[in-house]
């Protein structure tokens, strides 16, 4: 019997021959071999982890920690650090968006350069003056409430007291008066607020008479945007 | 198992979990990183919201240049209406290098009766630019509106006051400035009077 089994080789478990590895009949005693199902491990293969590492190996022992409590831990703060990622990111991206330039063209003091805007704000300015600045003896009710249409409820109480002392007057004298615009600019807008200088010519003239008085007007007109629509918060000649 | 067979185990186990160890570190490294991305856009938004979109820096460069024409159209008004006979030249000079163009010609073509009339009539007038606003703007002109107070003292409007001690010389305008830009620098090209 040979004492020394090569790679390739095994012993005969019934004759205790040396016979190669892969043999199913014993060439010596020939005796039917068993069919090995489950291949003899002769080396540990790297991916399995020990079940029981050894205390003895230092390696083991500074690894061991991490395989056996560390996880738990650090899932937690993987957790939390992917959470606090997701936030930045959107944040980030809130933060960016909110930033956009929208159709307006918002500076970064708010005001609005858009020439549409401006234009439309320059535009119900004048048309709004005219009308809050207009009237006629015969149709005080129909202008007041024309009047009433364009300028905020905060306003309308001032327009109304100085109508109740107008419209007496008006009446009494036959009095119409007919203001024109005759030059509009923007001093400042936002997107729900401009202050405008209005230069308007109101021109009263009474029934009775042929003359008239021309007065030639320098306004300041605060306007707020009320849905889309542009009224007058205050008129203040100067 | 041998011992050699365990030493090769723990090494694998050691990697997996150097391994982990580096991820989390990584993580940690990527999510410093987004918070200091998050502060900076934040600051941005905050202090310089134009940085964050061409279309805001746009509309910051017309705000910007809004102002501009605003200061200059209030430059030259004041120093038109800024007049005193007994030191006229500096003031007309002044005039003359705020404006440009037609109003510029017409100025100078009109300084030496201009000169006359003040000096012959004793006047003297100062300016106040009461509201100011730009009806149009590009980057190339411009027509801003002005209310400016005016007081104004003469031997004509002093005669009228011994008459009548109500006379103040005080004038209310409104004024059409155009405005031209050249180079970088804004100029009165047109004044004229809203009537």
């Amino acid at each position: 019997m040979s004492s020394t089994v090569g790679p390739d080789e095994k012993l005969c478990p019934f004759c205790a021959e040396v016979i190669r590895a892969a043999a199913v009949k014993c060439r010596y005693c020939h005796s039917d071999l068993p069919i090995e199902t489950e291949p003899e491990r002769t080396q540990l293969a790297p991916s399995e982890p020990d079940p029981e590492p050894p205390a003895e190996s230092a390696w083991i022992s500074a690894s061991a920690p991490l395989e056996a409590e560390v996880p738990a831990r650090l899932s937690r703060a993987t957790s939390i650090m992917l959470a606090i990622c997701v936030a930045m990111a959107l944040g980030i991206a809130v933060t960016v968006f909110s930033a956009r330039p929208d159709d307006l063209r918002t500076a970064g003091n708010g005001q609005v350069t858009s020439d549409a805007f401006r234009s439309a704000a320059m535009s119900a300015a004048a048309a709004n003056v005219q009308t809050v600045l207009s009237y006629n003896y015969k149709t005080l009710d129909a202008d007041e409430t024309a009047a009433r249409k364009v300028i905020t409820d905060a306003y309308a109480k001032e327009y109304r007291s100085v109508m109740e002392k107008a419209s007496p007057k008006a009446v009494t004298g036959k009095l119409s008066q007919k203001t024109t615009v005759e030059a509009t600019s923007l001093i400042s807008i936002k997107q729900t607020s401009a202050r405008l200088l209005v230069f308007a010519n109101r021109v009263i003239t009474a029934d009775s008479s042929n003359k008239q008085a021309v007065y030639q007007d320098r306004l300041l007109v605060e306007m707020k945007r009320d849905g889309g629509d542009w009224i007058v918060s205050k008129l203040t000649p100067f | 198992m041998t011992e050699g067979d365990h030493t090769t185990a723990g090494r694998s186990r050691g990697l997996i979990g150097l391994a982990r160890f580096n991820s989390q570190v990584a993580l940690a490294v990527l999510t410093g990183l987004l918070v200091l991305a998050f502060v900076v856009v934040l600051g941005l938004r905050i202090v310089h919201p134009e940085s964050l979109s061409p279309g805001r820096a746009a509309a910051s460069a017309d705000q910007a240049r809004d102002e501009h024409i605003l200061a200059a159209a209030r430059r030259a008004g004041l120093a038109f209406l800024d007049v005193d006979y007994r030191d006229l030249k500096p003031r007309m000079d002044k005039v003359i290098s705020l404006s440009t163009g037609t109003f510029k010609k017409e100025y100078q073509s009109s300084a030496v009766e201009f000169a006359a009339a003040a000096k012959q009539g004793h006047a003297v007038s100062h300016g106040d630019i009461v509201r100011i606003g730009i009806e149009k703007a590009d980057d190339d002109a411009a027509i801003v509106y002005v209310a400016a107070d005016q007081t104004v003292s003469n031997l004509a409007i002093d005669a009228a006051r011994k008459k009548d001690p109500k006379v103040d010389g005080k004038r209310l305008y409104r004024f059409q400035l155009n405005m031209t830009r050249v180079g970088d620098r804004w100029f009165l090209s047109g004044l004229k009077a809203v009537l």
